[in-house]
C-alpha cells in the first residue's frame, strides 16, 4: 500500500516536472519569437521611415526643384514653337504703324520749322519741291509691312527663341544648383546606408526587404499563436488532472505576460497618408508625380502612450494614462492577482478587489483594441473622393487625392488581441479550477 | 368591506391603465422621433459628405486648373496695369537714341562712300550741301521723344497688354489637369441636385440644410432621451407593484432598445480637418484658397463593424465580430433575459441561464468599454489632428494659412451613452428589487415556519 502511494507520488512528481519542463520550452520559444518580432518590427520601421523620407512630398510634388526642370523644358519647347497669332500680328502692326507715322510727322515738323540759316531755307524749299507728303504717308503701311516681314522671318524667331532659351536657363540657376546638390547629398547618404547608388535600386531593395520582413514576422506571429494553442490544448488534455492545475495555471500566466510584453512593444499601427498620383498637362507635356508621402507614423502601444503624455494637453494625457491603465496596469494586475488567488485559496480569493481584477477587469483591455479599430476604420478607409467617384462610375480618372489606404494594423495588434482573448479564456479556466478547488 | 375593496381595486386598475397609457405614449413618441432622427441624420450625412466632396482639397489646392486660373487672372491684371517706370522709360529712351544715332551714322557713311556714277556724286554733293550730320544728330532726341510719346500712350499700353493677354490665354489653354472634364461633370451634377448652378449657392443651401438637420438631431436626442429617462423614473417608482412591473419593464426595455438602435446606426464621431484659408503671395496680390477639406469622416458603430469585418484582415474581422457581439449582442441579450425573468418569474426567473445572462453577465457586456473607447479615440484623434494641422499653419510674408479642426462627437454617441446608462440602471434596480423581495420572502417563510411551529 505504502509502496503504491510512494509510487504514485513519484509518478506525480515526474509528470509535474515533465509538464514544467515542456511548458518552459514553449515559453522560451514564445519569448524568442517575441524578441525576433521586436527586432523585425524595429527594422521594418527603419526601412519604412527611410522610404517615406525619400518619397516625401517635400522632395517631389512640393519641391520647386523637381518642378523646375519639367517646367523649363516644356517652356523651352514652347518658345521654340512660338509664332505670332494673327490677332497679335495685327496689334504689333498697328503699333509699328503708329510709330512710323509719328516719326514722319516729326520729320516734317522739323523741316517746316522757321529756318534762319540760308541752308535751312534752301532745304525746306527743296523738300517742299521734291517730296510729296501724301506720297510718304501712303508709303508708311508698306514700310510697316516690310518691317513685319523682317520680324516674322524664321531666322528672327530662331534668334528670339535662342535668347529666351538662355534667359530661361539662367532662371534661379545659382540657388537651384546649391539646393539640388544638398538634396542629392542627403539622398546619397541614405542610399549608401542601404548599400545602393540609385533611387530605383533603393526602392526596389527596400520593397523586397519589407515583403521579406512581413513574411518572417507573420511566421513568428503564427509560432506564438501556436504556442498559445498548445497550452490551451494541454488544459484540455489535463482537465481532469487536478493536481497539475496550479503549475499549469502559473505557467499559463507567465506565457500571457510574455505575450502581453510582445504585444505592447512591437508596432501595432501604421498610419500612412500620401498623394497617390498627380497628373497634369503643361504646354504639350504631361507632368506626373507618383506616391508622394505626406505623413507616416508607425507606433507600438507604449510609443502611443509616450506620444500622448508628451503632447502637453491635459485631455490627451488623460487618454495616455487610460491606455496605460487598460493595457499595462490592468492586465498585469489581473494576471498577478489570479496567481495570488490561486496560490492562497481562501485568504485572498474572497477579496473583492482581487476578484474584480481576476474576473472582471479583462474586458477593459478591449478598450485599447477598440480604439485602434476605430482609428483604423476612420483613417484607413478615408476614401471620400475615391468612393464617391466609384459610385458615380468615374473610377479611372486621374484625380489628385490624399489617400490613407496604406494605413494598416501590424502584427503587434494581432498579438495584443490574442493576449486579450487568451486572458478571457484563462479567467474562465480559473473560475472552473478554483471552483474545483473549493469543492475539494 | 367588499365595496371598499372593490373601489380600491377599481382605483388600482385605473392607476394601472393610466400608467400604462402614459408609458405607451412615451414609447410611441420615442419610436416616432427615433424614426425621424434616423431619416434626418442620414440626410444630414449626405449633405455633409457632398460638402466635403465638393470642397475637397483634390479639387482646390491640389488641382492644377484652380492654380492656373488664379495665376492667369493675376498675371492678366498685372498686364492691364502695366506702366513703365521713369527709370524704365529713361532706359528705353537711351536705347532708342542709340539706335537712331547708329541709323544716322550708317546713312551718312552710305552717302559719303566714294561714288563712281555721276548721279551718285551729284546726289552726295546735294545732300552734303543741304544736310549736315551734326544737324541731324541734334534732332535725334526730338525723334526719340516722339516715339516714346507713342509707346507710352494709353492706347499703346492697351495694345501691348492685348498681345501679352492673348499669349497668356494661348499658353493657359495648354495647361490643365488630366481630370478636368470628369470633375466638371461631377460637380455640375452635384450642384444640380441642390437646384444650384454654382458653388456659392450650393454651399449656402447645403450649409443651411445641414445646420437645420443638426439642430433637429440634437433636439430629437433630447426628446428621446427624456422619454426613456421618464419611463425609467416611472419604473423605479412602481418597481414594487407586482402587477405593473412586467409591462412597465417591457416598455422601458423597448425604450432603451430605441436608444441602442439610434446609437449604433447614427454617426458617433465626425472628423473634419480643413484648411480654412491659405494665401500665397504672387506678384502684387495673392493666390487665395478657401475652405479646403483635407479630411472628413463620419461613421456609426455599425459602419465601423461593417468596415472591420469587410476589411479582410483576420485581426480586424475578429475585432469587428467582438464589437458586434459584446457591444450590441450582449446588451440586448441582457435586456431580453432580465425581461424574461420579470415577465414569468416562476418559470424563467428560476432558470439558471436566464438568471446568469440577465443579472451576472456584466463581464461580457462591453457597452461601457465601447463608450470609453470612443471617447478615447475622439480625444486622441483631436490631439493627432491638432498636432498635424499645426504644421500647416504658416504666418510668413510669402504664405499665410489658417487650419481648422472641427472634430466633434455626434448624436449617435450620446444615444449609445444614454442607452448604456439607462439599461444599466434598469437592470441594476431590477436586480436589487429581486434581491430585496427574495430576502423578504425568506423572512416571511421563516416567520411562517416559526408560526407553524408555535
Amino acid at each position: 500500500m505504502s509502496d503504491k502511494i510512494g509510487n504514485s507520488a513519484y509518478s506525480f512528481r515526474f509528470a509535474k516536472l515533465l509538464l514544467i519542463a515542456g511548458v518552459s520550452i514553449i515559453l522560451l520559444i514564445e519569448a524568442w519569437c517575441g524578441y525576433q518580432m521586436y527586432c523585425l518590427s524595429a527594422e521594418q520601421k527603419a526601412h519604412k521611415m527611410d522610404y517615406a523620407f525619400v518619397n516625401n512630398v517635400a522632395y517631389g510634388l512640393f519641391s520647386v526643384d523637381s518642378w523646375r526642370d519639367q517646367l523649363l523644358s516644356a517652356a523651352k519647347e514652347e518658345v521654340k514653337d512660338f509664332r505670332l497669332m494673327p490677332e497679335q500680328d495685327a496689334y504689333l502692326r498697328k503699333e509699328i504703324n503708329e510709330i512710323m507715322r509719328a516719326v514722319v510727322d516729326h520729320a516734317f515738323e522739323v523741316i517746316n520749322r522757321e529756318q534762319t540759316s540760308f541752308r535751312g531755307k534752301l532745304r525746306k524749299f527743296a523738300v517742299k519741291t521734291f517730296v510729296n507728303r501724301g506720297k510718304i504717308d501712303k508709303q508708311v503701311p508698306d514700310m510697316t509691312n516690310n518691317l513685319m516681314k523682317e520680324i516674322t522671318r524664321p531666322a528672327t524667331y530662331r534668334k528670339l527663341s535662342k535668347a529666351a532659351d538662355t534667359a530661361l536657363s539662367q532662371i534661379g540657376k545659382a540657388g537651384y544648383d546649391s539646393t539640388v546638390a544638398a538634396n542629392q547629398l542627403l539622398m546619397d547618404s541614405i542610399f549608401r546606408i542601404h548599400d545602393v547608388s540609385t533611387r530605383a535600386a533603393f526602392e526596389q531593395k527596400t520593397v523586397s526587404r519589407l515583403t521579406q520582413i512581413k513574411t518572417e514576422t507573420y511566421r513568428y506571429v503564427y509560432c506564438i499563436l501556436g504556442c498559445i494553442f498548445i497550452i490551451l490544448l494541454l488544459w484540455l488534455l489535463l482537465r481532469n488532472q487536478r493536481n497539475l492545475h496550479v503549475s499549469l495555471y502559473l505557467l499559463s500566466v507567465a506565457s500571457a505576460m510574455i505575450i502581453l510584453t510582445i504585444g505592447l512593444s512591437t508596432t501595432m499601427i501604421e498610419i500612412d497618408a500620401r498623394i497617390d498620383k498627380m497628373e497634369l498637362h503643361f504646354l504639350d507635356k504631361t507632368i506626373s508625380f507618383k506616391d508622394q508621402g505626406l505623413f507616416f507614423q508607425s507606433k507600438s502601444i507604449i510609443e502611443v502612450v509616450i506620444l500622448l503624455l508628451k503632447t502637453g494637453r491635459v485631455d490627451s494625457q488623460v487618454v495616455g494614462w487610460l491606455i496605460l491603465v487598460f493595457s499595462v496596469l490592468f492586465p498585469f494586475m489581473k494576471l498577478s492577482s489570479t496567481a495570488v488567488a490561486l496560490m492562497s485559496e481562501d485568504k485572498w480569493a474572497k477579496n473583492r478587489f482581487i476578484r474584480y481584477f481576476a474576473f472582471e477587469s479583462g474586458k477593459w483591455s478591449m478598450a485599447d483594441v477598440m480604439v485602434v479599430a476605430f482609428l483604423m476604420t476612420y483613417i484607413g478607409f478615408n476614401g471620400i473622393v475615391a468612393s464617391r467617384l466609384e459610385t458615380l462610375n468615374y473610377n479611372h480618372i486621374p484625380i489628385t487625392s490624399i489617400s490613407t489606404t496604406n494605413t494598416m494594423v501590424q502584427p503587434g495588434y494581432i498579438i495584443f488581441l490574442s493576449f486579450v482573448i487568451y486572458g478571457f479564456v484563462l479567467a474562465a479556466i480559473l473560475k472552473k479550477i478554483s471552483r474545483n478547488f473549493t469543492q475539494l | 368591506m367588499v365595496p371598499a375593496k372593490q373601489s380600491q381595486q377599481t382605483a388600482t386598475s385605473l392607476l394601472k391603465t393610466v400608467v400604462v397609457a402614459i408609458f405607451g405614449i412615451l414609447l410611441i413618441t420615442e419610436v416616432w422621433f427615433g424614426y425621424q432622427v434616423q431619416q434626418q441624420a442620414e440626410a444630414r450625412r449626405v449633405h455633409k459628405l457632398a460638402y466635403a466632396f465638393v470642397n475637397n482639397v483634390s479639387f482646390g489646392l491640389l488641382s492644377v486648373d484652380i492654380w492656373r486660373d488664379q495665376v492667369v487672372e493675376k498675371v492678366r491684371q498685372e498686364m492691364g496695369n502695366f506702366r513703365m517706370t521713369n527709370e524704365q522709360q529713361q532706359e528705353l529712351r537711351t536705347a532708342i537714341d542709340a539706335k537712331l544715332q547708329s541709323l544716322v551714322n550708317q546713312t551718312f557713311a552710305e552717302i559719303n562712300r566714294p561714288k563712281k556714277s555721276l548721279g551718285g556724286k551729284l546726289k552726295k554733293v546735294a545732300i552734303n550741301t543741304l544736310v549736315h550730320e551734326e544737324e541731324v544728330t541734334k534732332e535725334i532726341p526730338g525723334f526719340s521723344k516722339k516715339i516714346m510719346g507713342v509707346l507710352t500712350s494709353p492706347s499703346s499700353y492697351k495694345r501691348i497688354a492685348n498681345i501679352a493677354d492673348t499669349t497668356i490665354a494661348q499658353i493657359s489653354r495648354k495647361i490643365y489637369d488630366s481630370s478636368v472634364a470628369a470633375t466638371t461633370g461631377i460637380m455640375d451634377s452635384i450642384y444640380h441636385s441642390y437646384g444650384s448652378s454654382d458653388k456659392t449657392s450650393f454651399e449656402l443651401r447645403n450649409k443651411q440644410e445641414s445646420d437645420r438637420l443638426t439642430k433637429n438631431c440634437f433636439q430629437y436626442l433630447v426628446v428621446i432621451t427624456s422619454c426613456a429617462a421618464l419611463m425609467l423614473f416611472g419604473w423605479i417608482i412602481f418597481r414594487r407593484k407586482k402587477n405593473l412591473r412586467p409591462v412597465l419593464y417591457v416598455f422601458c426595455a423597448l425604450g432603451a432598445l430605441v436608444l441602442l438602435f439610434s446609437g449604433i446606426s447614427l454617426p458617433t464621431m465626425e472628423i473634419d480637418a480643413t484648411l480654412a484659408t491659405m494665401d500665397i503671395r504672387f506678384l502684387n496680390g495673392s493666390l487665395n484658397f478657401r475652405n479646403q477639406s483635407l479630411f472628413f469622416q463620419s461613421q456609426s458603430i455599425v459602419d465601423v463593424i461593417r468596415l472591420l469585418v469587410g476589411s479582410g484582415g483576420m485581426a480586424s474581422i475578429i475585432v469587428g465580430l467582438m464589437i458586434a457581439i459584446f457591444c450590441i449582442g450582449f446588451p440586448i441579450i441582457i435586456l431580453l433575459a432580465s425581461g424574461m425573468a420579470v415577465i414569468n418569474p416562476e418559470k424563467w426567473g428560476q432558470n439558471k441561464y436566464v438568471d446568469y445572462l440577465g443579472f451576472h453577465a456584466t463581464k461580457w457586456n462591453m457597452a461601457d468599454v465601447l463608450t470609453v473607447a470612443i471617447l478615447m479615440t475622439f480625444i486622441g484623434f483631436n490631439g493627432i489632428i491638432d498636432n498635424t494641422l499645426s504644421t500647416l499653419d504658416y504666418a510668413e510674408e510669402s504664405i499665410t494659412s489658417v487650419t481648422s479642426n472641427k472634430t466633434a462627437i455626434e448624436p449617435g454617441y450620446f444615444f449609445y451613452l444614454a442607452f448604456v446608462v439607462i439599461s444599466t440602471v434598469l437592470v441594476a434596480v431590477l436586480k436589487r428589487t429581486r434581491k430585496i423581495e427574495m430576502t423578504e420572502q425568506l423572512a416571511i417563510n421563516h416567520s411562517e415556519t416559526l408560526h407553524y411551529h408555535e
